[in-house]
């Protein structure tokens, strides 16, 4: 098994190392405020639900300058083994927008599967180093269904307020849902459970040093997730309290996350262009709903930022939209505030769009990725300021909508995906 | 579809079109409308806001339609008044507007009023022109074409009397003393304007009236005349605009504007010497000083700024000695010079120096003001001296590198003018095909401007205040309106230049620099420092501190 990428100190370490059941993969960089609390949360919580198993936290650092790895060695003690691996952060990597705040994670991520598999670990768990909102049921929401029920891959569901997820709700969770025929909460990292089948028939083999790891891992796992054979499921973790760390600019983050699924869409075309309709995945843990909470969403600042792109990125829209769409997209930036309304379906056109010309090599990928940014704005302006007035029902009722409309005009993506290739 | 709003004028990016140097749409060899129409998806593209035609009239074509024979119709080379409608709703379909060349001082000696006029004293339409039994009257007004023109009389010997012609002797000057004049010309322009356009540039409006003892130009009664043209506008349309021009100094184009009541735009002829000027000399000071004279306008009112047109860079406004200067550096040639100016494009008169022409263009679009953009200038098209009058500058537009440019299918012996085809600025090497294949060429970078441009209305609508940096190579200014500062530098040298600007005022910005969006270092007390490139220029957009970075709120929990 390819090894070379892991420090000399970890080979060794784990040249005698004992067998282990379970693996808690700890991704930390400068979280010495709340990674000790988590940790110990963690253990705790496998002591209780999961009395059997032998534990092994691996502690993935990005070096840390604030005694991270000190505070969680010292928290852990003698509850259970530890190992401190620091991973390698390439200049790349930096760009990469994340909520944990840890650059390198795919490198994180590829160390905790290789340790898990030299291990013979039944499954690895992987929490974000920053969470804060990490008790001790969390061990058992993500690592009970892979051992009880042979689950692959648990997929984090935090409860979240109305408009949080903006990007999520209204393009990354509905688009993967048409693609794929699953409806996956997609929210990218907090916590997330792997078994080693998982592991070892889909993350070793993955090419961890190509392209797809300059889109971010989260977003990759999350399509391997549903792309391959592998069972699923969510657990519902509550809210995700966290350190925040800063994100970068919004256009660099929804060129990475959109980026991410229009890549994977070229690799999985087989997979996705024949799939119909959606179902649910299967749950752990209560049931939640959406909070009610609004937070303070500027809609007149996004529609300005709409207005802008209309003004800065016209030329660029106008090669990537077909003439119909463009004229629509164009028709909006005569609206005033207060009457500007982005249909969901022109959303949804705009999006499908964009991957087809991201296919199609139109412009520069990163460029065209960047483009949309004023166009989310758009939508989500639009969408806030037609639900903002209404319950969390008729939120949720729009989403559900949303979702709607990306799985009826999936046939035109295939279709025009479809004609591009031949 | 185009935007609301009654002062979108001072926003606009003008084009001036020749049609039958534009395309040809029926293949005789003359530009039309049906090729113009064909044309607008470009023009789209490109992003200009107006496009200013210049005289389609039928006409004996003379003076290049400047004669007109008849304001009411379309010449029946370029197409017909059907035509003009069809092409008016394309062209608003796209967002832009149209205005159109009217000749209000005079006609054609073929015109049908002439034609009765000299007939009789008793004509009925014998008051239409000013007449005289000698050619003493008037004897203050200057002759305008010195090269081609002895007097302002001409002898008719068919009307046996001499008539008044400011320009040439083939174009008698409307008497306009007669108020069946004014309202025949009024009525003309109700015509046009019921036809869907959006205004007119109004030929030659300084020379209307003659009065004994004066030197028969901007007149008081011109301006009555003026604003009644101007009330009659806007009681019956809404949106459209009159142009000027008057080729005089800026005080004396300044009684055009009259207080908001008389022409909306007037080309700010004086500017366009001094801009090349100040290249060649490389100081600032001809442009500084140009504007230090030019009189505050009203609001509603803007100055029309262009590099070139298709006369001749008219030198007019110019002492004795700067003549000298810009016919010794830009016409040497006996063959680049007409009437008191050099006929020649922008592209040969900067001696195709990409940098240059970056430059001038640069001034002419952020300096108060809206931009006119000369057909072809847009790619560096090249003139041909050899032509007569101005029509070296006048010739096809280069479209393609196939026959005749993409202009017309037609025989090239058919053309109305033989396309540019020399080693430097020939078509199949300069055309508008190529240009666009080739990201960083001159008409990608011009539309990459114009489209900054229109982002801002900062610079249609801004005040101007002028940095004096103790390097005189440098020109600099600040330009405000509402809440926005935008800071303008350039490089008038072939070298590269440093220069520390006083931004006090400003410190605390961090200026934003609007092409690449890429960030200056933050304004402090202290003198800015920047360096230019030779030729080089900067857009900025002196942002406050924490300008723009209010944010959107979901920044933080958009995935």
């Amino acid at each position: 098994m390819e090894d070379s990428f892991l420090p000399e100190s970890a080979r060794i370490w784990l040249e005698g190392a004992e067998p282990v059941d379970l693996v808690i993969g700890l991704l930390t960089f400068n979280d010495t405020t709340t990674a000790p609390s988590l940790v110990r949360a963690m253990i705790e919580g496998c002591a209780r639900s999961l009395p059997q198993q032998r534990i092994l936290v691996v502690n993935c650092d990005a070096g840390s300058q604030d005694g991270t790895t000190q505070a969680i060695e010292q928290s852990v003690g003698d509850k259970a083994r530890l190992l401190t691996i620091p991973h390698a952060v390439l200049g790349s990597s930096y760009k990469l927008v994340s909520e944990s705040g840890v650059p390198g994670r795919e490198s994180a991520f590829r160390i905790l599967a290789t340790v898990t598999d030299k291990l013979n670990a039944a499954a690895c768990v992987v929490v974000d180093g920053n969470v804060k909102s990490v008790d001790e049921h969390w061990s058992q929401l993500l690592v009970d269904p892979i051992v009880e029920k042979g689950v692959d891959c648990v997929l984090p569901w935090f409860l979240r307020n109305r408009y949080e997820g903006t990007l999520t709700n209204t393009l990354l969770a509905p688009l993967t849902t048409a693609l794929y025929g699953k409806r996956i909460p997609y929210h990218l990292g907090g916590a997330y459970a792997f078994s080693a089948n998982m592991i070892r028939s889909t993350l070793l083999p993955q090419p961890w040093g190509e392209e797809i790891a300059r889109h971010g891992i989260d977003g990759w796992v999350m399509t391997l997730a549903v792309a391959e054979s592998l069972q699923i499921c969510r657990a519902a973790l509550g809210p995700r309290l966290q350190q925040v760390k800063p994100m970068g600019e919004l256009s660099d983050l929804v060129a990475q996350s959109v980026g991410c699924l229009f890549y994977l869409m070229e690799r999985y075309q087989e997979k996705w262009e024949t799939v119909k309709g959606s179902a649910p995945i299967p749950t752990v843990g209560p049931p939640m709903g959406m909070g009610a909470a609004t937070g303070a969403i500027n809609v007149e600042r996004m529609v300005n930022g709409f207005r802008q792109g209309l003004r800065d990125l016209l030329p660029v829209w106008q090669i990537i939209l077909p003439a119909e769409t463009f004229q629509q997209v164009l028709e909006l930036g005569v609206e005033d505030t207060d009457g500007f309304r982005f249909s969901p379906s022109l959303w949804v056109q705009v999006v499908y769009d964009f991957a087809l010309a991201y296919h199609e090599r139109l412009l520069h990928r990163e460029h065209l990725l960047k483009a949309l940014t004023p166009l989310y704005l758009g939508y989500t302006a639009s969408f806030v300021s037609g639900t903002r007035a209404q319950g969390v029902e008729q939120v949720e009722r729009e989403l559900a909508r949303l979702n709607d409309h990306f799985e009826t005009m999936k046939p035109y993506l295939v279709q025009r995906w479809r004609w591009h290739d031949e | 579809m185009l935007r609301a709003d009654p002062l979108w004028y001072k926003d606009a990016v003008f084009y001036e079109i020749h049609v039958k140097a534009f395309a040809d749409g029926n293949g005789d060899g003359i530009g039309d409308f049906q090729g113009l129409i064909g044309k607008l998806d470009y023009l789209q593209w490109l992003g200009v806001d107006c496009l200013w035609l210049l005289p389609f009239y039928p006409s004996p074509l003379r003076d290049d339609g400047y004669d007109v024979a008849d304001f009411r119709s379309v010449a029946e080379q370029y197409g017909t008044t059907e035509d003009v409608r069809r092409f008016l709703d394309e062209a608003h379909r796209r967002g832009m507007r149209v205005i159109v060349d009217l000749v209000l001082n005079h006609t054609s000696d073929q015109h049908p009023w002439f034609q009765e006029a000299r007939q009789s004293p008793q004509s009925l339409k014998r008051h239409f022109y000013v007449w005289s039994d000698n050619d003493r009257k008037y004897g203050k007004a200057r002759i305008i074409f010195i090269d081609t023109e002895k007097s302002n009389w001409t002898w008719d010997s068919e009307a046996k009397a001499f008539y008044w012609h400011r320009f040439f002797s083939h174009q008698p000057d409307l008497n306009y003393d007669n108020p069946e004049v004014r309202q025949a010309m009024l009525d003309t322009m109700v015509f046009w304007l019921d036809q869907g356009l959006d205004g007119f540039r109004c030929d030659a409006v300084p020379y209307l009236f003659e009065r004994e003892s004066t030197i028969c130009e901007n007149l008081p009664e011109t301006h009555d005349y003026l604003k009644d043209i101007r009330r009659r506008l806007d009681e019956t349309y809404q949106e459209r605009i009159l142009l000027a021009e008057a080729n005089q100094w800026p005080s004396d184009v300044r009684p055009y504007f009259g207080n908001g009541d008389e022409f909306h735009m007037a080309f700010h002829f004086p500017l366009m010497p001094r801009l090349y000027m100040g290249v060649r000399s490389e100081t600032r000071d001809p442009i500084v000083d140009m504007f230090t004279h030019t009189p505050e306008i009203p609001p509603n009112c803007q100055w029309c700024l262009f590099l070139r047109n298709h006369d001749e860079l008219t030198l007019e406004m110019c002492s004795g000695e700067e003549r000298d200067y810009m016919y010794y550096t830009y016409g040497r040639d006996p063959k680049m010079r007409r009437n008191i100016g050099i006929a020649r494009r922008l592209a040969p008169l900067l001696d195709n120096d990409r940098r240059k022409i970056e430059l001038l263009n640069s001034l002419v679009f952020t300096m108060p003001g809206s931009p006119i953009i000369y057909y072809g200038d847009e790619i560096g098209m090249g003139d041909n001296i050899q032509l007569k009058d101005r029509d070296g500058v006048r010739t096809p537009m280069q479209w393609t590198m196939d026959r005749n440019a993409g202009f017309s299918p037609c025989d090239p012996a058919q053309l109305y003018l033989p396309v540019v085809a020399d080693a430097l600025y020939g078509y199949q090497v300069v055309n508008v095909e190529s240009q666009k294949e080739a990201p960083h060429s001159l008409l990608h970078w011009m539309k990459r401007m114009i489209a900054v441009r229109k982002r801002f209305p900062t610079f249609g609508r801004g005040t101007i205040t002028f940095l004096r940096p103790a390097n005189g190579k440098v020109l600099a200014y600040v330009r405000r309106h509402e809440n926005i500062a935008l800071l303008l530098v350039h490089n008038l040298a072939g070298s590269a230049q440093s220069a520390e600007l006083d931004l006090k005022e400003f410190a605390g910005s961090m200026p934003i620099e609007l092409l690449g969006e890429s960030q200056f270092p933050q304004v402090t007390d202290r003198p800015y420092a920047l360096t230019l490139a030779p030729y080089g220029y900067y857009w900025l957009n002196l942002k406050p501190e924490h300008a723009g970075m209010e944010p959107y709120g979901i920044e933080l929990t958009a995935l």
